[in-house]
């Protein structure tokens, strides 16, 4: 019934999922075993998501918070703490866990298979080839690739760099040498921080401006691990960053070195106004087209030459395993070179219908805005996408836990707010969902579901809606992050629950709508806005080490909106008071009708 | 303490020559006469010719007070037995003798009469002792509280010893009060209508207490705890204040406002206002007179007129809204918090809680200043919520409308009483979340083996964001203590192993299961409520083996008493103990259960009516009490053992009380509900307790009424029930019919000779008198939280700040004065209030 294409983290976690569903499904990889991606990226051996081994806390879901490593699943020994102590593990053991993950959990993998020419035919079904022609047929694909196709930028002289992928982790070559580095994500720097003790120095390029996680949010931009070259290019110690546009380079080789150019066509475009590059002395301008039109800059940051320009350019999404009836558009503005698939937010390719995508190459939903391109977030997409297709395809209701009175839903808010891994990893996309019924008393909480699909909740979890919906999302300040933002600023952080609404750092927030709002109200949203304006909304303050248990300034801010928002009183009364409410009353508060 | 006081004062050792003394010497005639008088009179028996020195001595001292002392009434003589033939002089002692209205109300040895403020303070004192009602029991005082609260009088009552500074002090006052209010004194004193009030008396000797009976309800006076040193200076000022402070003043200008909270404030009482809507302010009146009353003299109360007054609340229509200002022990600060609008009749409620002090009210130190000497007392003349802000800066907003209608620092009021209780008790929650020694708690790898292991266990799942929960755990570690070391009790945190809650299907809390010894691990659930004798019978229950086996009659010593009802089995027959075996595993958990075995039946026949039973049939008898209910039956089914359980166990007449309230309100039938005061009893109370009792075991009112009774001693919630339901007043025997449908009657049984029947049969038509309506107000919120969206519209960060703005109102935005921060400006909490909760876990 389900092909799932690779067993990477995204397929293998898919797999568990409709293991544990008991599902038909199978996994192809054309690997030997789990997570050959991660054999040899990333480069250098060392991953950045980070493995904190000790927080105090026993709660294993709370754990996975500071666990960005592992997959979810029952069996507690398949945690990547159980594999190493490091706080950024080594590759080799991600490799290793995954594979036991498959291993240990009887997944149903086809190793070396590398699958080709995935077609839909008349009949709607799916049908592919191994690569030993052997057929295989499906209801529904899963692709589970990745983003694993290096981008390959081709300009003039483009043959004298090489590629991330191409590397080793050889550090010798780069001694005394001056190194260019093309491209300014975490494996451009990665490379520096590897080779920069050794060179002479390293000159960095790229598009943007430098993009630090910790102002952004996010975690796919400089994470501080790799930001050794940054230091150096603040304090002045050779090393440095500057702005130029790929497609318009181009190099040759002089003397052993190569020379990098950028023409004036793009200036407007590029937006480098001000900011030329020239040639060294000496080399031969007349042979590079545009060349006449530079003006000679005589502090360009390229003109000592470079003896290495190694190119950091990421990843983007293989399509090679499709047929060529299959076209699938790519995500953004480039929709034919984009990185990522064109895809709904349930994870369903808008070209082929029934044609599902798991994992990383899901990431456009929330690029640059949540963590759905990494293993701590895509590991909750997954488990989405598939409590999506046992609803659509099997009539499995969207788990909830039902809840008589608000009084039991409280504390059940809360417990989510301080543990849940799932809306805290992937803030502003994962939410938790309280439908009310219509007496507003008793509730249904649907836990991980996608924001973007609220107003469809209905649709896409098998819950009827007939009272009003609350909604829990986990967020940063609306205007918080961002390039240049300054997070450290000493009003970072609001201390009064009046100031709710200022919060900066990841807190929780919730929307209650009277009625469920309708996707034309989702579309018209405000874009900083997650969810639609709500008819009430409570803002917590954040809190340091993120438990928000504050009897006052947390809990009783959320009783206090839940009795606004409802009109009920959620008040605990002991015993003796509900006996004498009871003698002299005829509304008897929730409280003592338990 | 008499004898000792006066053995402390020197004897003065003036010689004085009797004859020149200016006493008149009397004649029996003039005996006769002014011992009869109503205010005293002072008698000196001489028996010697020659004066003695003490008698010397003591005439001297009391010629040098005559003159007061004739002027405050007593007059003194000197009888000479030698030649007086009156009765008195049969004593032959020489003694001074203090009639009052014919009859010896005291003697004085003259050697206690040294000086002349001896003799002053004697005569006095003794001669007015009556004025100073003595106290020695309960009844007495109970009797005394009756006849006040029929005549409207107030009484001070205090806890001394005559000759006290404290007891001269009130005499004093009595001499010069008219009889108003009654003074009265008790020396040593063990009674309920005090140690009852929360165990605020530690050491009573010294108390002096104020029981407001001018504004009685019924029989019941409020009362309260005078905590100013006493003197003879400041008992007028105590009078005067008990008759102005009892009574609420009602304010219709901000000036007047300002001024009382001052003036209350500079005499330390706590200031409570009650601010009224339209139509409230006659029924706010009322609650103020009763609020204060209670907490007589360290509250103040204050009416406000919400439609003259400018206040910080907002009066709606129809509602009350109660603020408290309140000068604390800490005197650095003065504290004001807002309890918030409330629903008109939870109003009542609130204060009966504060009464009880189980809510202490939370307050603002944004709402301070020091009382310093920096601050001069001035400042405090403009209390207001602008002004009493340490930085002046207007709280909430400049706009006076928006600040005067929205509640400020709403964060700050705890309405919630068992998470204020749970949450400031450090103990409990040291307990809860550090406690990792004195009791099991399990983890993922410990639950498994409890639970899948062969002993009994009791695990209590709990939460740490539900107050329910940490008030059971304290119920649960107190059952845990009485075991010796091999306690069967576990708790999971459900925070800590959320995984471990998730397999249990836990997802509310508290909750409880029983895993009994043996193979046989399935979970029984608890079901009955948090008090810790509920679950500790729950508990034996669950660990007993179901049934237990009585082989032999020496087996009967091993069952340990219990008042709870046991279910005994005697079984004949292999089907007769095969049909019980398995009737116990579905009433084990709500009765003992025992299965008596034929060898062992010798050993409770006796106990047995023989004439139910032939002696050889399987018999199931229900013991309650010792006393066996035997129903002889053979029983074929699960089911009918179920059934001849329940018909034993049916109870007609039974304690409405919180264990049972529920259930009881639940049935359809209306409830008759018969307050009993158990600290004191009356005849009338029992006679017609007798007579509900056989009405209610009678077929007569069978599925038409659930007959009750409910404690009302003071403190409790028939106490409550019984003011609201009679509206304060009764006698004799109080009795309610609660129909279920809203409304009470209720009747006070004076003779209880007449026949109740009717009366309830008039109930039951709906014929009777509806005495109380049953409150129906929708609830409302009470303190709203904040408004983010309109304060995002307010201040224009809706939809989403401006970069620009940002800057600005960063900037603009106070810089932390001190201590860590995390990042902007942290909200200072008030310290939790140092109380000890009372224990109070039922749930």
């Amino acid at each position: 019934e389900y092909c799932v294409i690779g067993a990477g983290p995204g397929g293998l976690q898919m797999a568990y999922f409709l293991e544990k569903a008991a599902r038909d499904y199978l996994v192809f990889e054309k690997g030997y075993g789990a997570g050959t991606f991660y054999e040899k990226y990333p480069i250098h051996r060392k991953l950045i998501s980070i493995n904190k081994v000790f927080t105090g806390k026993t709660n294993k879901e709370f754990n996975f918070r500071h666990d960005w490593n592992s997959l979810i699943s029952h069996d507690e020994s398949l945690v990547i703490p159980k594999y190493s102590q490091d706080f950024f593990p080594p590759a080799d053991t991600l490799v290793q866990y995954l594979n036991d993950f498959a291993t240990k959990l009887n997944l149903k993998i086809q190793y070396n298979s590398t699958m080709h020419d995935v077609m839909k035919r008349e009949d709607k079904l799916f049908q592919m080839w191994d690569q030993h022609d052997n057929v295989y047929t499906c209801k529904y694909v899963i692709i589970a690739t990745g983003i694993a196709k290096p981008n390959d930028i081709k300009f003039p002289g483009s043959e004298l760099t090489v590629g991330y992928e191409d590397l080793t982790t050889a550090i010798e070559p780069y001694e005394g040498k001056n190194v260019w580095i093309l491209g300014r994500g975490n494996s451009a720097y990665e490379t520096a921080q590897h080779i920069l003790g050794v060179t002479n120095f390293i000159a960095m390029m790229a598009k943007g401006r430098n993009r630090l996680a910790w102002a952004t949010h996010y975690v796919g931009d400089l994470r501080a691990v790799n930001n050794d070259l940054l230091d150096n290019y603040q304090l002045k110690s050779l090393d440095g960053l500057f702005e130029g546009l790929l497609f318009n380079l181009m190099i040759k080789k002089i003397d052993g070195r190569s020379l990098g150019d950028v023409t004036v066509l793009n200036l407007k475009r590029s937006n480098l106004t001000g900011r030329i590059y020239t040639l060294e002395p000496g080399s031969d301008r007349d042979t590079i087209p545009g060349g006449k039109h530079l003006k000679r800059f005589e502090t360009d940051p390229t003109r000592r030459g470079f003896d290495h320009v190694i190119r950091c350019l990421g990843f983007k999404f293989d399509d090679s395993v499709f047929h060529p009836s299959i076209k699938l558009r790519k995500s953004g503005k480039l929709t034919s070179t984009g990185k990522y698939p064109y895809i709904s937010p349930m994870y369903e390719s808008l070209d082929v219908p029934h044609l599902f995508f798991a994992g990383t190459n899901t990431h456009s939903l929330d690029h640059r805005k949540s963590a759905g391109g990494f293993i701590h977030g895509y590991r909750y997409t997954v488990r989405t996408l598939h409590r999506i297709l046992e609803w659509r395809n099997h009539g499995v209701q969207w788990p909830a836990v039902k809840f008589n009175n608000p009084l039991d839903l409280l504390p059940n808010i809360l417990k989510r707010i301080n543990e849940a891994s799932d809306i805290y990893q992937m803030f502003s996309e994962i939410c938790d969902v309280i439908i009310y019924d219509e007496n507003k008393i008793s509730s249904k909480y649907l836990a991980g579901f996608p924001c973007s699909l609220v107003s469809l909740l209905p649709v896409v979890s098998g819950h009827e809606v007939k009272g009003p919906v609350m909604v829990l999302v986990m967020e940063y300040g609306k205007n918080f992050s961002g390039v240049g933002k300054d997070v450290f600023s000493e009003n970072r952080a609001a201390g009064d629950p009046r100031e709710g609404h200022r919060a900066s750092l990841l807190h929780p927030v919730l929307y209650f709508y009277k009625e469920l709002f309708t996707p034309s109200d989702y579309v018209k949203k405000h874009r900083q806005w997650i969810l639609p304006v709500p008819d009430t909304l409570v803002s917590l303050i954040e809190e340091f080490t993120t438990k928000f248990d504050a009897e006052r300034t947390h809990v009783l801010m959320i009783r206090r909106f839940i009795e606004d928002s409802l009109g009920v009183d959620t008040r605990h009364w002991f015993a003796d008071q509900c006996l004498k409410i009871s003698l002299t009353t005829s509304n008897i508060p929730l409280g003592c009708q338990q | 303490m008499f004898v000792k006081l006066l053995f402390a004062i020197s004897f003065c050792f003036v010689i004085c020559d009797a004859e020149d003394l200016s006493f008149p010497q009397l004649s029996d005639t003039e005996l006769n006469l002014h011992k009869k008088s109503s205010i005293g009179y002072g008698v000196f028996l001489r028996h010697k010719k020659d004066l003695t020195e003490h008698f010397s001595n003591a005439l001297s001292s009391v010629l040098t007070v005559t003159e007061s002392l004739n002027s405050n009434g007593p007059a003194v003589g000197v009888l000479n037995c030698n030649e007086s033939s009156d009765v008195i002089c049969e004593d032959k002692e020489e003694k001074l003798l203090l009639f009052k209205d014919g009859e010896v109300v005291n003697s004085v040895d003259l050697d206690y009469i040294s000086t002349p403020e001896d003799a002053e303070f004697l005569i006095v004192t003794l001669l007015n002792e009556d004025l100073m009602l003595n106290v020695t029991k309960s009844e007495d005082l109970h009797e005394l509280v009756q006849t006040a609260a029929k005549n409207k009088k107030n009484i001070i009552l205090a806890i001394s010893n005559p000759g006290e500074l404290l007891h001269q002090a009130l005499l004093n006052a009595a001499l010069e009060s008219n009889g108003e209010p009654i003074f009265a004194y008790t020396m040593d004193f063990e009674n309920p209508f005090f140690t009852a009030d929360n165990g605020r008396i530690k050491n009573i000797n010294g108390e002096l207490w104020v029981i407001m009976c001018s504004l009685a309800h019924g029989e019941k006076c409020p009362y309260g705890q005078y905590k100013a040193t006493i003197t003879s200076n400041t008992v007028p000022a105590l009078l005067r204040h008990m008759q102005q402070d009892s009574f609420a003043t009602i304010i219709n200008d901000n000036a007047t406002l300002n001024n009382e909270i001052e003036s209350g404030l500079d005499t330390g009482k706590d200031i409570v206002i009650l601010t009224a809507g339209k139509g409230k302010l006659e029924r706010a009146l009322k609650i103020s007179e009763s609020l204060c009353s209670i907490n007589f003299p360290f509250s103040k109360c204050l009416v406000v007129d919400g439609q003259t007054v400018q206040t910080p609340v907002a009066t709606s229509e129809g509602r009350i809204y109660m603020s408290f200002k309140t000068q604390p022990d800490i005197e650095q600060e003065i504290m004001v918090g807002y309890l918030g609008s409330e629903s008109f009749g939870e109003v009542e409620q609130h204060y009966e809680r504060l009464n009880e002090h189980r809510l202490i009210y939370e307050r603002s130190l944004k709402y301070r200043f020091p009382l310093s000497e920096e601050r001069p007392p001035s400042k405090r003349k403009a209390i207001s919520l602008t002004e009493i802000n340490e930085t002046n800066e207007p709280i909430v907003a400049d706009d006076e409308e928006s600040r005067f209608n929205e509640p400020v620092y709403v964060q700050e009021i705890q309405d919630d009483a068992v998470m204020h209780a749970v949450h400031t008790n450090k103990a409990l929650k040291d307990l809860y979340l550090f406690d990792f020694k004195s009791y099991s708690r399990l983890t993922d790898v410990t639950y498994e083996k409890v639970i899948t292991g062969s002993d009994f266990a009791v695990i209590l799942f709990t939460h740490e964001f539900n107050p329910k929960a940490l008030a059971a755990l304290a119920t649960f570690i107190e059952i845990h203590r009485t075991y010796a070391g091999n306690s069967p009790l576990h708790r999971v945190e459900c925070f800590d192993w959320p995984d471990v809650c998730q397999k249990a299907e836990v997802t509310t809390y508290p909750r409880m299961f029983f895993y009994r010894s043996g193979n046989d691990r399935t979970p029984h659930e608890y079901k009955g409520i948090w008090m810790q004798s509920e679950i500790e019978a729950a508990i034996r229950r669950y660990s007993l083996a179901w049934p237990m086996v009585v082989q032999k009659e020496s087996d009967l010593d091993k069952i340990s008493a219990t008042s709870e009802p046991i279910v005994c089995g005697i079984a004949f027959t292999e089907q007769g103990e095969k049909v019980f075996r398995e009737a116990a595993q579905v009433i084990g958990g709500d009765y003992q259960v025992l299965l008596i075995k034929k060898s062992a039946v010798s050993s409770i026949k006796p106990m047995l009516n023989n004439r139910q039973w032939d002696g050889k049939s399987d018999l199931i008898a229900v013991n309650i009490n010792t006393k066996f209910l035997p129903y002889k039956k053979t029983f074929s089914t699960v089911e009918d053992v179920k059934q001849i359980v329940a018909k034993a166990l049916e109870k007609n007449w039974v304690e409405l009380s919180v264990i049972n309230f529920q259930k009881l309100m639940a049935a359809p039938e209306p409830l008759v509900i018969q307050y009993i005061d158990k600290s004191a009893v009356s005849r009338d109370q029992l006679e017609l307790r007798q007579q509900l009792e056989k009405i209610a075991n009678s077929e007569k009112f069978y599925g038409k009424i659930l007959f009750t009774w409910m404690d009302s001693t003071p403190n409790t919630a028939g106490n409550y029930a019984l003011h609201m339901h009679s509206g304060g007043e009764w006698e004799g025997a109080p009795i309610a019919f609660f129909n279920k449908k809203g409304s009470v009657n209720f009747k006070s049984v004076t003779d209880t000779k007449e026949d109740i029947t009717s009366w309830l049969n008039s109930c039951l038509e709906g014929k009777e008198k509806i005495s109380y309506k049953l409150r129906n107000e929708e609830w409302k919120g009470r303190l709203p939280g904040y408004d983010l969206l309109q304060i995002m519209k307010d201040e224009g960060t809706y939809p989403v700040f401006q970069p620009s703005k940002v800057t600005e109102e960063e900037q603009e935005k106070p810089k932390p004065t001190g201590g860590r921060f995390h990042g902007g400006k942290p909200t200072i909490h008030a310290a939790p209030a140092v109380v000890t909760n009372k224990p109070h876990t039922e749930l």
